[in-house]
């Protein structure tokens, strides 16, 4: 597997420490020598796998043993017949980074985990754009990116996720019994595969526990690292 | 076994160890095949056998495992060995992930009692990332088994795992742990794999193991890229590095064992160089004995009124920051003694350790004169660390050197004993000979014995420092050991203490001193050891040297400065200038005086300013960073007159049972501890019944909770509701990103907290304003 290109949004990795506008000053510096060193430390991982969508009785992805629960993941894949399942990592180098910082300065050390919280959104991304054109060019169609803990897709799936995936063989990922994965900077997600055009929903923060009371979102980014 | 029982029909989704269960008749059936391809160590259908995998399961981890041993005892007759196969438990331990050591060592200590009960004849652990599970893994074997040990670990290209460990590392800490044999499997095909075992065969003489893959898996379809043929052929190089057990892993079955076996019986296996130098390592670094290596000698608290006081209120971010500073600094192994009468040293050298694992990467010296905390310790570090110290006595060597021995550790040995510190060089010389011989006895080489010729204060007897240089000449050179002396002992009572200690410490080098104990965070002492390398020809190109002080040249510019209002340089969050000019007030003013009447004041404004949106939390946490060094300053002031600690009520601040983010708890703690409060930080993961009893044990009246997920408000709610249940009254805060103040209302918390600010303005509060 070619290695990625470790990309930080500054403007994104901004926003998810709550702040708005654009940072400037003293702040601009510290937040690319942060977003630096994420680019320059880091590598990413993914195990990636294509499994045909059943639909006899539950939401299944065959040969997995998976089971896709809640109204927005159906909504999602409702005329797609295939669906990708991917896991993505930056591993565990960066959390040393991180708890390291977090002594020396702590500032510092909230820049590098938004900083990195980006990085992984845009490895996921890529992947994202990947799959797209492979499949546009055989004419076919992807949904939104959508993963365990979205909306009414229950976050407790991320453990048979990853064994579907076996995350901790092909990339180190692990998940503790709180369904946290391990490495932190990992992402999982699925993206359902159409011979129709799919339209883009905002799924992600529809049925959301924490609702119009999130700071993310009133800040212009979700908690899974899109913009809005 | 994965292949074979894919073929045999495993339906997707099930644990594959659940199948011998169902079907022992076709997993003996997957072993005979092996068996007659030429296998002569059968594996067991074991990999995943724990009791945290089997939990949705019907079947208990002995009923597993002894129908699995079973059926490949019955296949392999007198034809083959059979090895209890375990594999990772699936869960990352401590500080990454939750799974303690004791627990991991609870599951891995079942399988193998079942697996040694069953008539196993070794354990293979195999696959492992993380070589502190590995570690945890072999020490539970080691404890309850007399099975001989198999130890393999899985690499990526470039020889780490994903956990980061180092081959040579992985190789150095099992060696000393005494396994029986050790080496890779899984991850890549064997032509990956050879660079890999060539580099942990150079750092260990034992027995090497290679289980490759066949190639690398197909991203789409899952199939593997290389055939039996090709496979065989690329495994023979094993017997050109001397391997001593070849096999195969992901992808293979019968007919790559068939071919291997024809291959591999052509050929004759070479012997192995390995070096002899001394290896020390951490989990991600070997440092090798081979110059000289600077170890940090700051994690003491003899002397230092602050340093104990961090110990007594566990404040261990404290004892932390001094293991970075010192890494930074350049310090390549770290000493760490926590001995401070009448506190638990044994506790707190846990704690130490653990902690400062997670933050550096640099090998550890356990520094005790109590055995207990030795063993501690040593226990709890991960890789191969120094023993500090043994000496001449008896009692000392009996009592520490098992230990020693046991964990695989390098010891240094003090030339002196029952009678005090010889004044002749001679005579400390025939102590050091003595300890080597002890060592040799008790089978710890001679390699991993490092000698203290001892430094006394040359202002008190001056011939001392002549005596001690001889000592060390003669240890290196008629003993051929490694020496260590702690240096900053020479120049005390002494004007101009850097010079006279750069002066000795050039001096001892240059008579053989491979390991100074020293400050690393001393310009002038470090420099005196650059100065040395490059002099004597271990810097090559003078690489470091010039590195070293090309740095100097191109400092930074000159950082903005204020008017010499401390309130601005908090609210521009300059750190040396908040410090230098809290230095200043401190001439006129008492610290409680500061404190109150300008540093509170001014995180006041700035928290204000945060609360309308003008800053953010970056800036935020700079002005706390800045008033934190002015803190720092009061605080060792207070303690050098004597004086009690600053604290204007006691927070116990924690991150819930099961969840694991703790940069917004770390934040709302630095900004509480700004205003004079006392935390106490239980970390994260912390169970609710911890949090009570520390609630009622140190009688706190403010309780401070931090959840990030979804999965783990539930813990947030039982901690609220074992708070009440306690009877302890006090108040209960709740914060993270997916609370709402709802949440907090219905969970029965008396605050929510949105943000660092508002931690604060409910604690004043609840303790007042005063």
């Amino acid at each position: 597997m070619d290695k990625r290109i470790i990309r930080v949004n500054m403007s994104e990795a901004y926003r998810y420490m709550g702040c708005r506008g654009t940072p400037q000053g003293d702040l601009l510096k510290d937040l690319e020598a942060a977003a630096k060193l994420v680019e320059s430390s880091v590598l990413s991982r993914e195990v990636l796998r294509i499994c045909d969508i059943e639909r006899t009785g539950a939401l299944t992805l065959k040969e997995t043993g998976l089971v896709l629960e809640g109204k927005a993941v159906a909504a999602l894949l409702h005329d797609s017949e295939k669906c990708a399942i991917f896991c993505a990592t930056l591993g565990s180098d960066i959390e040393a980074l991180i708890r390291k910082w977090q002594l020396k300065d702590l500032a510092f050390a909230a820049m590098l985990d938004a900083c990195a919280n980006s990085a992984i959104e845009n490895v996921c991304d890529d992947i994202e754009a990947e799959l797209r054109e492979a499949y546009a060019a055989q004419g076919l169609y992807l949904t939104d990116r959508f993963s365990p803990g979205y909306g009414d897709l229950p976050i407790t799936l991320q453990s048979a996720f990853c064994t579907a995936l076996d995350t901790t063989r092909r990339i180190g990922v692990t998940v503790s019994e709180s369904s946290i994965m391990i490495p932190r900077k990992s992402v999982s997600a699925l993206i359902g595969i159409s011979s129709k055009p799919q339209k883009h929903r905002d799924t992600g923060c529809v049925d959301c526990l924490v609702g119009p009371a999130c700071h993310y979102l009133r800040n212009g980014v979700t908690c899974y690292g899109q913009a809005l | 076994m994965g292949t074979m029982l894919q073929r045999a029909g495993l339906p997707a989704g099930l644990l594959p160890e659940l199948y011998t269960l169902e079907h022992p008749e076709i997993l003996e059936n997957i072993h005979r095949a092996y068996i007659e391809a030429g296998s002569r160590l059968a594996y067991t259908n074991t990999f995943s056998t724990n009791a945290h995998k089997l939990s949705g399961s019907w079947y208990t981890v002995e009923q597993v495992v002894s129908a699995s041993v079973a059926a490949a005892k019955k296949a392999a007759a007198d034809k083959a060995l059979v090895a209890l196969d375990i594999g990772p438990i699936g869960e990352m331990l401590e500080p990454s992930g939750t799974l303690s050591f004791e627990n991991a060592y609870t599951l891995f200590k079942e399988i193998l009692l079942a697996g040694e009960k069953a008539g196993a004849d070794i354990v293979a652990f195999e696959t492992f990332t993380d070589l502190a599970e590995l570690r945890i893994a072999v020490l539970a074997a080691k404890e309850n088994t007399a099975l001989p040990i198999f130890a393999t670990m899985s690499f990526e290209e470039g020889g780490r795992t994903f956990t980061g460990c180092l081959a040579e590392a992985f190789a150095v800490t099992m060696t000393g742990l005494g396994v029986d044999a050790l080496g890779v499997n899984c991850s890549l095909g064997p032509k990956s794999l050879m660079p890999i075992i060539r580099r942990i065969g150079a750092v260990s003489s034992l027995p090497l193991i290679v289980k490759a893959n066949a190639g690398l898996p197909d991203a789409r379809d899952g199939h593997y890229n290389i055939t039996a043929e090709i496979f065989a052929e690329e495994m023979a190089e094993c017997a050109e590095i001397g391997v001593r057990f070849v096999g195969g892993c992901c992808g293979t079955d019968p007919e790559f064992i068939r071919l291997l076996r024809n291959k591999m019986a052509g050929l004759k296996r070479a012997a192995r160089a390995v070096s002899d130098e001394t290896q020390l390592c951490s989990i991600t670094k070997l440092v090798t004995v081979n110059e000289v290596r600077v170890i940090g000698e700051r994690i003491n608290p003899t002397g230092k009124k602050r340093f104990q006081q961090a110990l007594r209120e566990n404040d261990l971010d404290y004892v932390l920051a001094q293991g970075v500073a010192q890494s930074d600094a350049g310090a390549e192994i770290l000493d760490v003694n926590v001995g401070v009468p009448g506190l638990d040293e044994t506790t707190l050298m846990a704690h130490c350790v653990k902690g400062l694992q997670a933050v550096i990467d640099l090998p550890l010296q356990i520094d005790s004169n109590d055995p207990a905390a030795v063993e501690v310790g040593l226990r709890a570090f991960c890789g191969k660390a120094i023993v500090n110290s043994v000496n001449g006595e008896k009692d000392r060597i009996a009592a520490i050197l098992p230990l020693v021995k046991k964990y695989g550790a390098a010891v240094v040995g003090l030339t002196m004993d029952e009678h005090g510190i010889p004044e002749t060089a001679e005579a400390r010389f025939a102590i050091a000979e003595r300890i080597l011989c002890a060592c040799e006895a008790y089978g710890i080489p001679k390699r991993d014995v490092f000698i203290d010729c001892l430094t006394l204060t040359v202002s008190a007897s001056q011939h001392s420092a002549n005596e001690t240089l001889k000592a060390v000449r003669l240890v290196k050179e008629k003993l051929g050991l490694h020496t260590v002396l702690g240096v900053s002992n020479i120049s005390f009572g002494l004007p101009n203490r850097e010079l006279v200690g750069s002066a000795f410490l050039t001096l001892a080098m240059e008579n053989g001193l491979d390991l100074p104990i020293m400050n690393p965070n001393s310009t002038t002492m470090m420099d005196a050891v650059s100065a040395y390398k490059l002099l004597r020809g271990f810097d090559e190109g003078c690489q470091d040297f010039i590195g070293r002080f090309a740095d100097i040249k191109s400092s930074p510019l000159a950082s903005p400065t204020t008017s010499g209002d401390i309130a601005e340089a908090i609210a521009k969050g300059l750190k040396s200038e908040t410090k230098e000019l809290t230095r200043s007030l401190l001439a006129e003013k008492t610290e409680l005086e500061i404190i109150n009447t300008l540093l509170i004041p001014a995180l006041d404004v700035v928290g204000e300013r945060y609360e309308r949106g003008e800053i953010f939390l970056p800036q935020l946490m700079r002005s706390a960073d800045a008033a934190c060094e002015a803190f720092e300053l009061l605080k060792t002031s207070i303690f050098s007159k004597g004086g009690a600690s600053v604290s204007k009520g006691k927070i116990i601040l924690a991150t819930v049972k099961g969840d694991i983010h703790d940069i917004g708890k770390n934040i709302v703690k630095t900004i509480l501890a700004n205003y004079g409060y006392q935390i106490l930080d239980l970390g994260r993961d912390v169970s609710p019944q911890r949090i009570v009893e520390t609630a009622v044990r140190e009688n706190v009246s403010l309780v401070g909770l931090s959840a990030l997920m979804t999965t783990t408000l539930p813990a947030m709610a039982d901690t609220v509701n074992a708070l009440h249940a306690s009877g302890h009254v006090c108040k209960i805060m709740v914060g993270g990103a997916v609370l709402t103040p709802e949440y907090a209302k219905e969970i029965n918390a008396d605050f929510y907290a949105r943000d660092a600010k508002q931690a604060v303005d409910i604690a004043k509060e609840v303790f007042g304003q005063e």
